[in-house]
């Protein structure tokens, strides 16, 4: 969590230095093959060109041979003449008979470069000269040039000749340039690894200043995001995915130690109820039948207590996608008309109207679904007064299901709708007065319930249907597919988003906004909740189904919110997809 | 005769399959109603006052009685 690095572990190579070495072997293939190419073109190009001039000599020899072919005559005088030189000159000739002997050879050539060391010659071979190079002492390079002339003499009617081209400058001219290039591409690749370690360091220094950006942030600076700055387009897709996992993180570190604070505060209350009742106990002697009282009333918030555990338990469950989810086909009335019946009772005592109204199959897991109707319908019978209705609308909306709890309570303030559906979120701050007194928990609960009905006096005559927000709770399998990377999951989302609607037409599909929320199904509380502090959402928010449900809201009015007990008591709905 | 409700009699027969034996809140939803886990308990108590008003209040012998933290018992005392 700290900044600090981490010890070394195995790593690769660095970049900096694979691409400059990579660079190198690359610089140094190009400089060679372009080397080879020049020299070897340079080469054949000077070859050829001396190979002509040299054969254009010749064939003026064999020419002048034809009608003087003992070189005796002007012509051959001629020449005689512009051979006559070895030293410097461009061209040398050996003239010799069908014998091997020599009519004539520019004098001193026989040391130069006696007639064995030129190429031998096929004297029945009467056509164009035939060119060779060859290297010879000295280190001399000679173009050859050899070529059988057919002369009109006795005894014997052939001369071969043989001229050379002293090619030895040209020679050393590509020899130095031969070796001019391997110094080239030495001392270049030699450059090219400082200057690609140059540019490979400088071409990864923002990776250097993303990390160090990376480090910079830790568990308490978790708000803080890298990708405000402009990266280049290669590290900004990191940046945005960091900054993601940020933004991730974050909300699952505040909403860890929120839940964190949640939880004590709920385990505080029954604690220090346990404590509080042993310590009066035992202040003085008792009779047996008080110490029974006590232990019954500990016994009871030892049960809260276990109750509470299991929930949890429960909800990690589900969040950690343990709970497989079991879909059938459910008749959502029957499930309407089971959660009547067991607060049908409860209701009639406290004088409210419960109805079930309309029809439609859902897909899903009846158990889940009615324990979320349950909560919802708790907490709408908690907060109904005298004389109200509790109403349950089982029906097809928008080519979903939709079943509505509402009733004619008081609503919720706006600014609590985003939080509803956190685990143990209240709406009132009923929570500040009861961590206040040791040992009080439960006495302040019962004020705070009691503050809260305050509320529900709703105005006589009071367009309740307008003020009362419906709680939507829409899923589909595309939602579902969205919610498993997304956000913490609950219950219900799940219980809900994987329901669906039993005939399965297009329409039944919800179109993606629907299914922007967070996670699986979108709860929605629409339409203006009103004042009112509840204390009633202890309950409703320790119950796992609705726990689970964080939201987000799509319109001005609407929050999202996964159902909880409290938001119940407003009217709620949930759509089955 | 005692007029009873169907939950109610189903409350009494599962009260007196069992007498003399402790049964929760959560278990009597769960026969009753057959909602098998922790729910709202109030509707429980409800029903068993509804109950007791038809089956006990009439009566000098109180055969439902109230564990506190525990449940309810159905017995003779």
């Amino acid at each position: 969590m700290s900044g600090g690095r981490r010890a070394a572990r195995p790593h690769r190579a660095s970049i900096a230095l694979r691409l400059s070495l990579l660079f190198v072997v690359c610089s140094l293939v190009v400089m060679l093959a372009s080397g080879i190419l020049i020299y070897v073109s340079f080469t054949r190009g000077i070859f050829a060109d001396e190979a002509r001039s040299v054969s254009t000599q010749v064939e003026s020899i064999r020419s002048v041979l034809a009608r003087d072919p003992d070189l005796q005559g002007v012509a051959g005088e001629e020449v005689r003449h512009r051979y006559r030189i070895l030293e410097g000159a461009d061209y040398v000739l050996r003239v010799r008979d069908a014998y091997g002997r020599t009519v004539f050879e520019t004098p001193g050539l026989d040391q130069e470069l006696p007639a064995h060391a030129l190429p031998a010659v096929d004297p029945s071979h009467v056509d164009a000269p035939v060119t060779v190079k060859m290297r010879h002492r000295n280190h001399r390079t000679y173009v050859v040039a050899s070529a059988v002339a057919q002369v009109d003499a006795p005894r014997d009617g052939r001369r071969i000749v043989q001229g050379a081209y002293d090619g030895t400058l040209e020679a050393a001219l590509l020899d130095s340039y031969r070796g001019w290039t391997l110094v080239a591409m030495l001392a270049g690749s030699l450059a090219s690894v400082v200057f690609g370690l140059l540019i490979a360091r400088r071409g990864l220094a923002p990776l250097a200043e993303i990390t160090r950006a990376a480090q910079r942030i830790s568990a308490a600076h978790l708000h803080e995001r890298i990708g405000a700055r402009p990266w280049p387009r290669e590290l900004a897709a990191l940046a945005s995915a960091f900054d993601d996992m940020l933004a991730r993180l974050e909300r699952a570190v505040s909403r860890l130690s929120q839940f964190s604070a949640d939880l004590a505060h709920e385990l505080r209350t029954p604690l220090n109820n346990l404590i509080g009742e042993a310590e009066v106990s035992l202040s003085r002697p008792r009779t047996e039948g008080e110490y029974r009282a006590v232990v019954e009333s500990n016994l009871e918030e030892c049960r809260r207590l276990a109750r509470l555990a299991e929930e949890l338990l429960f909800l990690a469950r589900v969040e950690s996608d343990k709970l497989r989810i079991e879909r059938r086909p459910v008749d959502g009335r029957a499930l309407a008309e089971d959660v009547r019946s067991f607060y049908e009772v409860l209701a009639e005592d406290r004088g409210i109207h419960m109805v079930c109204e309309g029809s439609a199959t859902v897909v899903g897991s009846a158990t889940l679904l009615r324990r979320a109707l349950i909560d919802l319908v708790s907490n709408a019978v908690k907060f109904t007064g005298p004389g109200g209705t509790v109403r349950i609308g089982v029906g097809r909306e928008g080519g979903r299901s939709v079943i509505t709890v509402s009733d004619e309570g008081c609503g919720i303030e706006e600014e609590h709708l985003p939080r509803i559906f956190d685990r143990f979120y209240r709406v009132d701050s009923a929570r500040a007065r009861e961590g206040e007194g040791v040992g009080l928990g439960l006495a302040n609960r019962r004020s705070a319930r009691r503050a809260g009905r305050g509320g529900e006096q709703a105005p006589p005559g009071n367009p309740h249907h307008a003020l009362v927000p419906r709680l939507l709770i829409v899923g589909s399998a595309l939602s579902r597919a969205v919610a498993r990377q997304a956000s913490p999951n609950h219950l219900v989302r799940r219980a809900v988003a994987e329901s669906r609607t039993d005939d399965r037409t297009g329409s039944d599909r919800i179109p993606c906004d629907e299914a922007r929320g967070e996670g699986d199904a979108v709860a929605r509380l629409s339409s203006r909740p009103r004042a009112a502090a509840h204390q009633e959402f202890s309950r409703a928010r320790r119950s796992p189904a609705w726990a689970a449900c964080s939201t987000r809201s799509g319109g001005s009015h609407s929050a999202v919110a996964p159902v909880s007990p409290s938001a119940a008591r407003r009217c709620g709905g949930f759509a089955m997809c | 005769v005692i007029r009873l409700t169907a939950k109610e009699f189903a409350l009494l027969s599962l009260l007196a399959r069992r007498r003399g034996e402790i049964l929760t809140r959560t278990l009597i939803a769960e026969h009753v109603w057959d909602l098998n886990f922790d729910s709202d308990t109030n509707a429980v108590e409800v029903m068993v006052r509804r109950l007791r008003s038809k089956i006990d209040d009439p009566f000098e012998q109180k055969l439902i009685h109230t564990e506190r933290g525990r449940g309810y018992v159905l017995e003779e005392r």
